[in-house]
């Protein structure tokens, strides 16, 4: 088995024992992003001083230190997370040469950490949409099958790991977007509670619904990731005050009694006879692991896509207003004014998706319509969170596809901006309430394309969660994540 | 239901071609049909009493960044300034 195949935690134990260095971990996963990164195309900008931080890894274990559990490991970034000295685009012209004079908040603990960074991966433009198909730097694709999109918009993070492009990788979740293409891709992908991992650095899309989340090929590493990167930070106004968790060490094996919620409102016509299958014979293997399944009822359920697009764009119109051709970013040329050189810049500068959600967003929130959308959509909201706070009354955790479908082909979504929004069912609502949610492989359609199932849990239940994914993972033989690279094939 | 799209593009600070046009107004007002359709729901309070949000000290503090990184982003620059158009005539 070649280094980049092995889990975060394999490797940690590797390194700790001498079997390997960081720089040979480091080499063999740049060997594979060599090999295949032109079929893929995971990564917008590559590392190239990641050298440095695996050869100070190596020379700490030269003198004996004692390692931090992810010293060495190379982790993808999402390009919406800042990284001192490395080009973070958001996948947009607009910010196509921008550097950061800074680091984010989870760069920081993973550098502090011994991390390695491979580069910044591809995603939908200012993480608006959901199969990485809006970048500016063009597509990726999933590595199960390369004419099918990896999700979005976190989809270079998720294609990254699931090729071996990189062990474990950072994705950011405002509707979905880790859950899904984790799900589309066959890995694990985490959301946690929002504000348990700082938002400080992370380049804003819709500010009450943005989270970082992390991805990994087995729960235990997505739980050393989260332990990592996850703890209060006062440079965020919205971050959790609350104790930090080793989750990984604290990770149980057995779940007798578990209580999972299974919502009839996420098993409409829309779920696929395929993911509907996959997610039902998961359900059957907790059962026999030890759980007990509840079928409950979340009837504002209905709500939740369409309170969900008007919070995200209304707040995107806000967030995105910064980019006016001053400070930073892309500027215009051949202008007349302040004011033309704004309107110009932002036009050229923004994808379609973006103009779409930014103008929707200031729709809403325009003298006259506010009452009717956002006003509305906020009571929406308060509506789904408290109905999540009574159903964790009678269950532990919520059990749900991630998406309705496996992988779809490149341009078969089609330019319906409706049915694309309706498909956001299964993740949305986590998102709208703040509550964690987890993403595990649960299955394989027809033409070999991974299906997810989601667990949704309780503020601040991250540990209950990835228990519960771990007891699956253990029980179901492995998620066997990475993979095998097939060419685009007609099926 | 008409989708004034001229008008949000002006507050939104875009600046459309007359090509792009009808087919913008033509989904956002599709979109903005299903948006609109979630009700009145009055007995929801939408500001509960709760905590009250914690505030940080005022207090300035050394940021990590010298002023020439934090100006090498600039698009333009005279005299260690963003240059930008002239706003008063």
């Amino acid at each position: 088995m070649k280094l980049y195949e092995k889990s975060a935690a394999e490797l940690s134990e590797m390194l700790r024992r001498r079997e390997c260095s960081a720089a040979e971990i480091l080499n063999d996963v740049r060997s594979r992003i060599s090999c295949i990164e032109g079929k893929i195309g995971a990564y917008i900008t590559l590392n190239d001083n990641a050298e440095e931080a695996a050869k100070a890894v190596d020379r700490a274990i030269a003198l004996g230190e004692e390692l931090h559990p992810l010293a060495g490991i190379p982790i993808a970034f999402k390009d919406n997370i800042s990284t001192r000295g490395i080009r973070t685009t958001c996948a947009s012209k607009m910010l196509e040469g921008y550097i950061p004079p800074y680091d984010a908040a989870v760069t920081e603990k993973l550098k502090s950490a011994g991390a390695v960074i491979t580069g910044k991966t591809n995603m939908d433009e200012f993480a608006m949409g959901w199969s990485t198909e809006t970048s500016y730097f063009g597509r990726t694709c999933n590595p199960h099958n390369t004419a099918y999109v990896p999700g979005g918009s976190s989809g270079g993070s998720a294609a990254a790991v699931s090729s071996g492009e990189a062990i474990l990788a950072l994705g950011s979740d405002t509707g979905g977007s880790v859950r899904q293409p984790a799900a589309l891709c066959g890995i694990v992908g985490m959301k946690p509670t929002y504000g348990v991992i700082s938002r400080y650095g992370l380049i804003a899309y819709a500010s009450s619904l943005d989270q970082i989340g992390v991805m990994g090929r087995t729960v235990e590493d997505a739980a050393m990731l989260l332990s990592a990167v996850s703890g209060h930070d006062r440079r965020d106004a919205s971050s959790l005050i609350a104790p930090t968790e080793d989750y990984h060490n604290a990770l149980k094996y057995k779940i007798s009694g578990l209580r999972i919620g299974v919502p009839e409102e996420y098993f409409t016509d829309i779920i696929s006879d395929e993911v509907r299958e996959a997610v039902n014979n998961a359900l059957w293997l907790m059962e026999k692991c030890g759980a007990e399944i509840k079928i409950i009822t979340l009837p504002s359920t209905k709500f939740a896509v369409n309170a969900y697009y008007i919070i995200a764009c209304a707040e995107a119109s806000s967030n995105l207003a910064r980019y006016d051709g001053v400070k930073y970013g892309f500027r215009a040329e051949n202008y007349t004014s302040l004011s033309d050189m704004n309107a110009k810049t932002r036009s050229e500068g923004f994808g379609d998706e973006v103009k779409r959600r930014i103008m929707l967003g200031t729709y809403v929130l325009s003298a006259g319509f506010r009452d009717k959308y956002y006003k509305r959509a906020v009571a929406a909201r308060r509506l789904i969170c408290r109905e999540f706070d009574d159903a964790f009354k009678e269950c532990d955790i919520i059990a749900a596809p991630s998406f309705p479908t496996p992988a779809f082909r490149f341009g078969e979504a089609g330019d319906d901006a409706v049915r694309r929004y309706s498909s956001d069912i299964c993740t949305v609502p986590a998102s709208i309430a703040g509550l964690p949610a987890i993403s595990i492989p649960c299955g394989r359609s027809r033409n070999g394309l991974p299906i997810g199932l989601q667990f949704i849990g309780d503020r601040l239940s991250e540990q209950l969660l990835l228990d519960a994914a771990n007891v699956y993972e253990k029980n179901s033989g492995g998620f066997n994540c990475i993979a095998k690279l097939e060419e685009g094939t007609d099926e | 239901m008409e989708f004034d799209v001229k008008y949000i593009a002006h507050l939104a600070q875009l600046k459309l071609s007359e090509d792009e046009i009808p087919a913008l107004e033509r989904e956002l007002a599709a979109l903005t049909e299903i948006l609109g359709t979630l009700p009145e729901l009055d007995d929801i309070d939408t500001h509960p009493a709760g905590k009250e949000m914690l505030l940080r000290e005022d207090k300035a503090v050394p940021f990590s960044s010298s002023p020439a990184e934090l100006l090498a982003n600039a698009p333009e620059l005279r005299a260690g300034c963003i240059a930008i158009p002239k706003t008063v005539d």
